[in-house]
């Protein structure tokens, strides 16, 4: 297991490379003077002589390949410079941020899993009835809604018609359900779907029969015949959709108007605070990057084959 | 009492599974696949069972759906599956439950596809040990890998803690079997439990499964190609051909005088020490979704008559414990023989 | 009982034939909106603000008294026609790129494939996001960032496909028979490609539909006046409380457009696995 953990790690190292360089790439696709959009925020007319002065500050007029590795060298050591709006440095602001924005995502992966697990088990286990039908329009229904919507339906109708939820702010518990609720049911629908299949595959193994060949209880093969070997496909696209989770409180974010850093880019991207937008994509694609790690370690956990590399 | 009668008697005693006009037919999107079709078969104490015939015919589905194992919902299977005095058909879930595993074990035949690739060699055996039976952990691992060394798999302490993608086919097998062995059963279901050995391997094991049949009285059904294994292994032998049974007999009157000529083609296609070429049997097997009225051996018979499109299958008895299902044999037939005679 | 026969009846066949008249009466009133709509979908008018439906205005008006079916009828060719867009320059580029990857392999392929690699490190929303934030909010720039982020994913599919139909027995046939590669090319490998990618395609454009509106909410998509769905919610949601009118028009347009491509996507893929079994 450890050389497995290992192995994975290290292989981590290309793929950073590899977003490190299509960020700094990013950047280049200004189609404005980076120098000229920070003097004009920081109210400095953009003067030829100004801008030469600042594009040295920045560092803008060296070579790219030089830019990059200083760039590089910066973001190490978690430097991605100061933001042109606040003049604070960026990586202060995004931590700032980030922990709403990870309540929100952390929130609304428990309720896609209280949702998608009863539902993609029974709606396996009871296929074709009356609740099954019931599943499967809830997770086409689900997958198909924009969740920008979806937040003012359940606003609308939660909180505004029947006063049961607090609309905007936070806090409280109850402040987080509708921003988690809408931010978890496109994620909760597709997983309802994805488990179903896969439970329905697993449950015509030969395995399961074998199993109840052996006289083992129903409940014993459902868990542990059944259900975990149907999570792996489950779990493996599970990495993907966290990334999906953590892009999409951006739009939630702004619906509830929760201060996270969906929030803050959004507003940055209106600023040209590039900066801020370079440092967010780079810290979002090493999450991602980083949950996939760890969906992974724990696929392998799930796993053997996966663990002990076998292949067969 | 007369001693006919008395050793009727002592026969049904014996008798631990009785299949009575058993059907197993499962509906597809292509329609309804009639894979047993009525058949009648006794396994008895201490006895051994050889049923044979070519791929597809319903072995499988017979072994299985005998205990209400199905791998889809909707199969139909009506008859009668009796042991000691219960139709296995109509017990309930927790019911049958107990009986599978525990009096009636199977041996199953892909053995690469019947472990849980995500749980050990020993979870499988402890499972099933722990199901039955109400013994410690403890004991139940110890039990284990005294059953895993009867089989010949050498390091049982290690194997129990390995996972069935680091085994063979020929490995995993022996596990099924020592899995089997172990709850002592009273009726064993072998569906070719020696294919992907090695024939030392194999010889081996057809030792174990003898053994067992002497110390555990255990009647079995032994489900095999190959007919040399049913030679050496099988008291009776049954032929069973699309989804029929058509030749049931002892052993040697089986392989010396086989009557169906189905048999007969069956046993002229098995490799002999004299060198006589191998007869294929030629055609194929009709499609088990279409199964017209008559003999469903016609296409590909060479012995056959005009009474052979109508004939209804059904076994007749031709000698003591002879039985065909042949219009060739069929009481009318042997009368205008006589008579021709 | 009855409830499961009518769900499963219509799970199959009239689904699909209702979204197919969905999405065919949404698009042609789109595209027919310079005639059909009743009222000049940019046209303020203070004094006609928020009203209810009426003849002159069949869904009411907007906060700035702007006739709300007007701008749904012309906000559907801007959310559909950018999305079409966006779907086909995205197979175009993914089909040159993913059949050179494919059948020239090599350099070709290596370069080519450390680059989807690297694109697909990025959760997708994050880079079109970026993107976007780099060139400057505008729907042209929502288009191209989407191009940009989703091409990868087909060009992946088709090389996949490529290889694959590569070894089979017609293309080496018409390879030993001195064809030329393009038209091998053309008459063996894209007619066998191209009906998945269809499938895959529609299956895709809903979700495509509810990026280009999501950013489009954020304003960072098609700006105003121009209606279109997306941009008509990030206006009407400060009136969420007095009149939620307002929200439901444009969300359930996107909703009906997402399911129905969904139904049509889902029954395509039916009909070709059907087909290919
Ligand atoms: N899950 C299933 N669904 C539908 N039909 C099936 C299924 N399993 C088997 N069949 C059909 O039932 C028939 C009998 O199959 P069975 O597995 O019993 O054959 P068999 O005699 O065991 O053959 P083999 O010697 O190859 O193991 C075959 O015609 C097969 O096509
Ligand atoms: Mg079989």
């Amino acid at each position: 297991m450890e050389r497995f953990i290992v192995n994975r790690i290290i292989s981590l190292v290309p793929v950073l490379l590899g977003i490190s360089l299509l960020t700094f790439i990013l950047i280049q696709l200004v189609p404005v003077d980076p120098a000229e959009v920070y003097l004009r925020l920081s109210q400095i007319p953009p003067t030829d002589e100004a801008v030469a002065v600042t594009r040295a500050e920045l560092g803008l007029d060296k070579p790219l390949y030089q830019q990059y590795f200083d760039w590089l060298r910066k973001v190490v050591q978690l430097d991605f410079g100061l933001s042109f709006v606040t003049k604070e440095p960026v990586m202060e602001e995004l931590l700032y941020y980030f922990p709403a924005t990870l309540k929100l995502t952390a929130a609304s992966l428990v309720i896609v899993l209280l949702i998608s697990i009863p539902l993609g088990v029974f709606s396996a286990l009871y296929k074709d009835t009356a609740f099954d039908q019931m599943c499967r329009i809830f997770a086409f229904i689900g997958a198909s809604m924009p969740s920008f919507w979806l937040g003012f339906v359940l606003v609308y109708i939660l909180s505004l018609k029947l006063d049961l939820l607090p609309v905007y702010g936070r806090g409280t518990l109850a402040h987080l359900v509708l921003p988690a609720t809408t931010l978890a049911l496109g994620s909760a629908a597709v997983y309802t779907r994805l488990l179903r299949t896969s439970m329905l595959e697993n449950l015509n193994q030969n395995f399961v029969l074998y199993a109840k060949a052996r006289g083992l209880k129903e409940r014993l093969i459902v868990v542990r015949y059944v259900l975990k070997n149907a999570l792996i496909p489950v779990v493996i696209a599970f990495g993907m959709t966290l990334g999906h989770m953590l892009a999409g409180s951006v739009i939630v974010e702004n619906v509830f108007a929760w201060p996270g850093v969906g929030r803050y880019i959004v507003s940055s991207i209106f600023n040209r605070d590039y900066p801020v937008i370079q440092a967010y994509v780079l810290f979002m694609a090493v999450n991602f990057v980083l949950l996939n790690l760890i969906v992974d370690i724990i696929c392998g956990l799930l796993d053997p084959r996966i663990r002990l590399g076998g292949d067969r | 009492m007369n001693s006919a009668k008395v050793e009727k008697e002592i026969m049904n005693k014996q008798v631990v599974l009785n299949l009575k006009n058993f059907q197993a037919h499962l509906p597809t999107k292509r329609g309804v696949v009639r894979a047993v079709n009525g058949i009648n078969l006794q396994i008895t104490q201490g006895k051994v069972l050889g049923l044979v015939g070519e791929s597809g015919c319903g072995k499988s589905i017979t072994c299985l759906s005998l205990l209400g194992l199905t791998k889809e919902k909707g199969w139909v299977i009506v008859g009668k599956a009796q042991m000691q005095g219960k139709n296995l058909l109509a017990l309930d879930s927790e019911e049958i439950r107990r009986i599978r595993g525990k009096d009636i074990a199977i041996i199953m035949q892909n053995p690469m596809a019947a472990f849980n690739p995500l749980t050990t060699i020993g979870q499988h055996f402890l499972e099933t040990i722990r199901s039955h039976l109400s013994v410690s952990e403890k004991a139940s691992r110890e039990m284990a890998t005294k059953y895993l060394g009867h089989v010949g798999l050498p390091q049982p302490d290690k194997l129990m803690k390995q996972y069935p993608f680091q085994f063979s086919g020929g490995m995993l097998q022996r596990v099924m079997i020592a899995i089997a062995l172990a709850m002592e059963p009273k009726v064993l279901i072998a569906d070719e439990p020696t294919t992907s050995l090695d024939v030392t391997i194999q010889r081996q094991i057809l030792g174990q499964l003898a053994r067992l049949k002497e110390k555990a009285r255990t009647g079995m059904l032994l489900v095999s190609h190959d007919l040399g294994v049913i030679a050496q292994m099988a008291d009776e032998v049954a032929v069973m051909y699309c989804g029929y049974i058509v030749e049931r007999a002892p052993v040697e009157q089986l392989f010396n005088n086989p009557l169906h000529p189905y048999t007969r083609a069956l046993l002229a296609s098995k490799p002999q020490m004299q060198k006589k070429p191998l007869q294929a049997i030629g055609g194929q097997a009709p499609s088990l979704l279409n199964l017209d009225v008559g003999c469903p051996f016609l296409e590909r018979c060479n012995e056959k008559n005009r009474r052979c499109s109508h004939y209804k299958q059904k076994l007749i008895q031709y000698d003591h414990k002879h039985w065909v299902g042949c219009a060739k044999y069929s009481a009318e037939q042997r009368m205008l023989n006589h008579g021709l005679a | 009982m009855v409830l499961q026969g009518i769900a499963k009846g219509l799970y199959h066949r009239k689904l699909t034939i209702i979204s197919l008249i969905i999405l065919g009466v949404i698009m042609l009133s789109g595209a027919l909106a310079p005639v059909l709509a009743p009222n000049d979908p940019t046209l303020i008018s203070l004094e006609n603000k928020f009203l209810s439906p009426s003849i002159q205005f069949p869904f009411g008006t907007d906060h700035l008294g702007r006739c709300i079916l007007s701008r749904l009828m012309y906000g559907a060719i801007t959310s559909l026609g950018s999305a079409l867009v966006v779907m086909s320059v995205t197979i175009t580029i993914s089909i040159i790129m993913g059949t050179l990857s494919g059948y020239m392999g090599g350099r070709v392929d290596a370069f080519l494939m450390r680059l989807c690699d690297m694109i697909l490190a990025f959760p997708n929303l994050v880079l079109t996001l970026v993107i976007v934030g780099m060139l400057g909010p505008s729907l042209i720039n929502v288009i191209i960032a989407m191009v940009v982020v989703q091409w990868v994913w087909y060009a992946r599919i088709i090389r996949g496909m490529v290889l694959s139909l590569k070894e089979r027995s017609f293309v080496l046939s018409a390879k030993v028979t001195g064809t030329p590669d393009w038209l091998i090319i053309v008459r063996h490998i894209l007619p066998n490609i191209i009906p998945h990618i269809v499938v895959l395609a529609t299956l895709n454009l809903g979700m495509v539909i509810l990026h280009i509106s999501g950013l489009s909410f954020l304003g960072l998509g098609v700006q105003p006046p121009t209606p279109e769905w997306g941009a008509m919610l990030n206006d009407a949601k400060q009136f969420l409380r007095s009149d939620p009118r307002l929200i439901m028009f444009p969300g359930t347009m996107i909703l009906l457009v997402v399911i129905s491509f969904n139904l049509l996507g889902d029954a395509l893929r039916d009909a070709i696995e059907f087909r290919e079994s």
